[in-house]
């Protein structure tokens, strides 16, 4: 521990698994009080307990980010607990694969893409950012290399991905007054539940980490590290950014 | 059922779907057409079964999963006893 992060508030959404469990326990053991926030209560409330048996301090609130009731309330109750937040990491979403054209996709689908992905993120944003703005903080919100493609076999992913890159710039030029950063990071394959369940097979899974430069998956800590990174004063002349982190993904597919 | 028969194959194939009908039946009863007996057979009977699945369920061994979860709601929706 570095304490990079010593004394800060984080609020992680979908902090239950994968990248954001990663950057729970990260965030905690460089010093931060952090809320875990997520619909998975299971899994929530375990991630929560490992990082307070490890000597953090960690709090799960169950929250469905796409609520904007639901969103209110885990930040009402977070502030209560450790304070304003310092940090807010907008990590909840989900990948639905769907195998057909854009004209093809159903609102179902659609919405519930959206909804999590992208109005989650205005919801955490709209209810974090009024207590961040007295003394300043940073957003950072997980986008994906799927923002840049062009469809596949998950297009509402992907525009809603790249919606997130447009709301971080947006929190970024509105809030700078403020002492507000916001930067997005833009992962590729990362080994997370979701990404192997979404890949269809573990075959498939497999077959895509070896379209990548170095040769395997991202791991959820890889991803931690650059959240943490753009979360600390170490980025303080940085905002309004976008970042990817794919092991070289996105040069090996062109 | 067959919106009920739809639902549940998409889940079992992916994760992603399977999540948001797990952490939202709602959301998703709402945007469907299930009636709402079928809505309750997901409910009550079905996500305790979604939740347990694999990640991801393999496609070969998709078949049988699909037909255990289907003929599972088919007993429920033909059991007026377990109705709602």
């Amino acid at each position: 521990m570095t304490g990079t992060i010593e004394g800060k508030v984080a609020i992680i959404t979908g902090a239950a698994t994968g990248i954001g469990r990663a950057t729970a326990e990260l965030f905690a053991s460089e010093g931060a009080s952090v809320v875990v926030a997520d619909r998975n209560d299971v899994e929530g409330e375990r991630t929560a307990a490992v990082i307070n048996e490890s000597g953090g301090d960690a709090i799960f609130l169950e929250c469905d980010v796409s609520k904007a009731d639901g969103v209110r309330q885990m930040v009402d109750r977070a502030v209560e607990r450790f304070g304003p937040p310092d940090i807010l990491v907008n990590n909840a979403g989900i990948f639905i694969r769907m195998a057909h054209r854009v004209h093809e996709i159903t609102d179902m689908e659609w919405d519930l893409t959206l909804q999590t992905n992208l109005k989650g993120a205005f919801y955490c944003c709209k209810y974090v950012l009024p207590h961040m703005m007295e003394k300043g903080g940073a957003v950072v919100s997980i986008s994906s290399v799927s923002a840049l493609g062009g469809g596949g076999t998950a297009s509402p992913y992907g525009i809603s991905k790249a919606g997130l890159i447009s709301l971080g710039r947006a929190v970024a030029s509105e809030y700078a007054e403020y002492g507000i950063r916001s930067n997005v990071i833009l992962p590729g394959l990362t080994d997370t539940p979701q990404a192997r369940g979404s890949t269809g097979s573990t075959e498939r899974f497999e077959e895509r980490t070896n379209e990548i430069l170095l040769g395997r998956a991202g791991r959820p800590e890889d991803i931690a590290r650059l959240i943490l990174f753009l979360a600390s004063d170490q980025s303080s002349f940085i905002t309004g950014a976008s970042y990817i982190i794919d092991g070289g993904g996105n040069l090996s597919s062109q | 059922m067959e919106t009920l028969r739809e639902l549940i194959e998409t889940a079992v194939a992916d994760y992603g779907f399977r999540l948001a009908v797990m952490w939202g039946p709602d959301d998703v009863i709402a945007m469907s057409s299930l009636t709402d007996e079928e809505a309750s057979v997901l409910k009550r009977d079905l996500l305790p079964e979604l939740k347990a699945l694999p990640d991801p369920v393999e496609p070969a061994d998709r078949p049988s999963v699909n037909k255990r979860l289907l003929e599972l709601a088919e007993g429920k929706l033909g059991s007026p006893s377990d109705s709602i």
